[in-house]
């Protein structure tokens, strides 16, 4: 019996994926196992596993097509006794009965044509950057076979070498520019044209200025947008904000690195989380998530750290933060790091956190206020260390002060609360003894 | 009397630029009329590029042969014959004449012989000496073509100083010749005439012969000719020149302005080209003309609409190809406006001398003078295999790229058979190549054409057998 492959449901928010890139092609032996396709979803790339076997007889979307719906059928594995009516009796039950005239099939002839394309196209140039979605399917019908649309978007960029070089040298996209060659080709005189218009305009607006670019936006972007865009219109937020002297806590880091490993060595960041796990469960009114019905208070504190990745970025969440020591926080972030900058964090690698940490000191941030990360109540926006004086027991001292804000959604918490939330991060971080107790 | 015929097109002209537009139009679907005062083919088949390819062949036969001892082979009491040399041009000229016939025949295209006339907008009147027809189109396309430039003082007289015409069907081989004009067809013949003993002068007004070519092309070929006992003048002008009975008197006025006396046994007049734009009715219609050009845009078309002019009517460069291709052009656009699209139309230019020279593109110096930063390479033939098996590696090629962008911009060759070679470089124009894509072709070897590979490959410094 044939076996559909299906776009799968990779997280609960997942409603459409993106096949990033197909990693067996037509007419390959499958076994259980063996990673069929790369799927991109709003946080990540992940891949699909095969849980049988048999031959990929059919794949219906190529490398790149976006927009996928969640259970739409992707792929058809054919075992040995399965017919032609199998495969079709597949396709007709997956909703593509009535599209079957206009339906095309990849075979694998076309997939090794694509591959080639791909590879001319990123060799000695590499253009790849720019517009992979751009390589062209050949799209070849085959007779009395059903088939399914593909992608029309995507459309082979053709251009000479030396129209290829100068849009490299001045970092214009092939796409803006329509060709006059044979057959569409983009020759060097449709540059000359495309520069001499935006130069023309770049001159009057301003001087010296680069072209715009424009990139396609991607999934991670979309969901980033989408989310924050709901927080800020949602969400009411009021924000608090605390210095802390962090005197002691940079002493004591110092004395934890001194004694370990380099590649382990504690951040001030893996005590900014380990002090707000603590101070939630100390204060464990502020850990819940506002229901116009019910609120939820959570049992377990939970963090999402926010980790920046070229394009965007990631919240991976440190389970139970609270009972962790700093040495597990520690390497679990060193290694949502890697993950995240691999674009390979698992959905239960971010979902599920109560509270969020976005810690900007490393770049020099004083203080800021963040957005919250929907559906959790509050953030904590951590900024620099800075030596500033501080007037203690009446004495100006220098000491290394740390800025936090907290945002916090004033449906589920009030300014009270988030006051005590705060005094007690405050307390643990400037005693970090308190939290390792 | 006046009889009527109605066609989609007519063109005035068979040259290589009128009969290529009609067969053309004809694979088109084009009902196509082309009228010819003369013969089919025009100048290029009958008294240009093919006649005198055919006399060169015979002179660089000559030349081997005189030179055979180098080979080994010993040919004594060779001989000429010198009416079958040009019995045997004229043969070839036929040939291809005929050939056109064929094509046109073929192609049901209509021949209508006499002297067309433009009479209004879609009206052609063909004089053929005896009657006027009249012939109606909605879309006319002149390809007239241009004949040599009279001067005051050096008129041809048919008997002593010659035109091209003359040139190429003399009775005997003359004694001494003086080629006025260091153009490319003044510097072909003073190759044909010197290879068959002739004593040859040339006098060019500018600076170098070639004048067109780059300069290190113009210069090798002048140290080549001059070494093979051409007598070569430049900056210098002629004032006067008379036909005697036997001979021409050239009154010539040096390059230090003095003026001199001398007596040659005939000479070449060779020194330009004007359309012919008289009496073909343009005064009827609204067509631009400049400097006795007619002003085309992309596709041919004139400022009066349906009316189109290629090839040399048009100017500069007056080449068959230059024709041919504009003829193409000019008829795919009549066919459908739509679909015609505008391209780069870069025109390669041969002379077919000893040596042969061919080029394309930018000269080294009009590169630098538009202010293109460049990078040049150059490659001697001595350096090339095939070229010392062939004994004659007399030559050199120059490629230029525009150091920005590796943009291919000229292209420059002296030597055996380089104007067979220099497509490769016109190709790779058009495909807009960089240096990359010309260092990653595989050039076949043993073959005269690697010197393009290590031209390319100087220029970056890359050359293997320099």
């Amino acid at each position: 019996m044939a076996i559909p492959i299906l776009m799968p449901s990779l997280s609960p928010t997942m409603t459409e994926g993106s096949l990033a890139k197909w990693c067996k092609n037509v007419g390959d032996e499958v076994k259980p196992g063996d990673i069929i396709a790369e799927v991109e979803t709003d946080k990540a790339t992940m891949e699909i596993e095969s849980v049988d076997e048999g031959i990929l007889e059919k794949i219906l979307f190529n490398d790149g097509t976006e927009g996928i719906g969640v259970n739409s059928l992707i792929a058809i594995l054919k075992s040995k006794n399965d017919t032609e009516k199998d495969i079709k009796d597949i396709l007709e039950s997956h909703g593509n009965s009535d599209k079957l005239d206009n339906i095309k099939v990849i075979d694998k002839k076309v997939i090794e044509e694509v591959k080639i394309l791909h590879e001319e196209s990123t060799s000695e140039i590499d253009m790849e950057k720019n517009n992979h979605e751009s390589i062209d399917i050949i799209e070849k019908p085959i007779e009395n076979k059903p088939l399914l649309p593909i992608d029309n978007s995507s459309k082979k960029i053709s251009a000479s070498p030396l129209a290829k070089r100068i849009a490299l040298q001045n970092n214009i996209d092939l796409k803006n520019i329509n060709g006059s060659g044979p057959r569409g080709r983009i020759i060097k005189a449709d540059l000359d044209n495309y520069s001499n218009k935006s130069n023309h305009l770049s001159n009057i607006s301003n001087f010296g200025g680069k072209e715009n670019i424009k990139k396609k936006t991607s999934s991670m972007r979309k969901i980033i947008a989408e989310r924050l865009v709901f927080s800020k219109k949602e969400v009411p937020h009021f924000y608090l904000s605390i210095d802390c002297n962090v005197d002691h806590l940079m002493k004591a880091r110092e004395e934890i690195n001194m004694e370990i490993n380099k590649d382990l060595k504690i951040s001030v960041n893996d005590f900014v989380i380990k002090a707000m796990a603590t101070a939630l469960f100390n204060v464990p009114e502020a850990n819940c998530t506002w229901g116009s019905e019910e609120m939820t208070f959570y049992g377990s504190v939970d963090i999402s750290v926010a980790i920046a990745v070229e394009g965007g970025l990631f919240t991976p969440v440190i389970k139970n933060a609270n009972y962790l020591n700093l040495r597990d926080i520690s390497s679990q972030m060193k290694g949502y790091v890697v993950k995240a900058n691999a674009g390979k964090l698992l959905p239960e690698d971010y979902e599920g956190g109560n509270f969020s940490i976005s810690n900007l000191g490393m770049y020099g941030i004083d203080s800021f206020s963040a957005i919250i990360n929907p559906p959790q109540s509050g953030i904590i926006a951590v900024g620099t260390i800075l030596k500033k004086p501080v007037v203690i027991d009446n004495e100006v001292k220098i000491c290394n002060m740390m800025t936090c804000q907290l945002s916090g959604d004033h449906r589920a918490i009030d300014g009270a609360v988030g006051a005590r939330l705060l005094q007690e991060f405050k307390k643990l971080i400037e005693n970090p003894v308190k939290m390792i107790v | 009397m006046v009889k009527e015929n109605t066609y989609d097109l007519i063109i005035i002209g068979s040259g290589p630029g009128g009969y290529v537009a009609a067969i053309r139009a004809a694979q088109l679907g084009l009902k196509t009329l082309i009228i010819e005062e003369k013969k089919l083919g025009g100048i290029c088949l009958n008294w240009g590029c093919i006649p005198t390819k055919a006399l060169l062949r015979a002179s660089e036969i000559k030349h081997i042969i005189s030179d055979s001892k180098a080979y080994g082979i010993n040919i004594d009491n060779s001989s000429d014959d010198w009416d079958l040399i040009i019995d045997r041009s004229r043969k070839v000229a036929d040939k291809l004449s005929k050939g056109v016939e064929y094509l046109l025949k073929k192609n049901k295209i209509d021949v209508v012989y006499g002297f067309g006339t433009i009479s209004g907008v879609g009206r052609v009147i063909v004089n053929d000496g005896t009657n006027k027809n009249l012939y109606i189109a909605s879309n006319i396309i002149l390809a007239t073509g241009a004949r040599p430039k009279n001067i005051n003082g050096l008129l041809p007289d048919n008997k002593n100083i010659w035109s091209y015409k003359e040139a190429m069907i003399p009775d005997k081989k003359p004694e001494s010749i003086l080629i006025i004009g260091g153009g490319a067809i003044g510097v072909e013949f003073a190759s044909f005439y010197n290879d068959f003993g002739t004593k040859v002068t040339i006098i060019e007004a500018q600076k170098h012969i070639l004048p067109s070519e780059d300069i290190d092309v113009s210069i090798f070929v002048r140290e080549k000719l001059e070494q093979d006992g051409i007598k070569i003048l430049t900056n210098t002008k002629i004032n006067k020149i008379t036909s005697l009975k036997n001979m021409v008197n050239a009154e010539i006025i040096m390059e230090d302005g003095t003026t001199r006396e001398e007596k040659f046994s005939k000479s070449i007049v060779s020194i330009g080209i004007e359309s012919n734009i008289e009496n073909i009715g343009l005064d009827t219609v609204n067509v631009k003309q400049e400097n006795g050009r007619i002003i085309t845009d992309h596709f041919g078309q004139t400022s009066e609409k349906g009316i189109f002019a290629i090839g040399d009517i048009t100017g500069a460069p007056w080449l068959a190809h230059k024709a041919s291709h504009e003829g193409i052009n000019a008829a795919n656009y009549i066919s459908n406006p739509k679909e015609a699209i505008k391209h780069k139309k870069i025109i390669p230019g041969c002379t077919y001398s000893r040596p042969q020279v061919a080029s394309i593109g930018l000269t080294e110096k009009k590169a630098k003078e538009i202010g293109l930063k460049i990078k040049v390479g150059v490659f001697p033939l001595l350096g090339n295999g095939k070229a010392i098996a062939l004994g004659d590696s007399n030559g050199f090629v120059k490629t230029i790229f525009n150091e920005d962008n590796g943009e291919l911009i000229g292209a420059h060759m002296v030597g055996p058979e380089v104007t067979e070679l220099i497509s490769t470089y016109a190709v790779a124009m058009q495909l807009e190549a960089t240096e990359m894509d010309l260092f990653n072709t595989v050039f076949p070897h043993p073959t005269v054409s690697e010197s393009i590979h290590e031209s390319v490959l100087d220029a970056y410094d890359r050359a293997i057998h320099i």
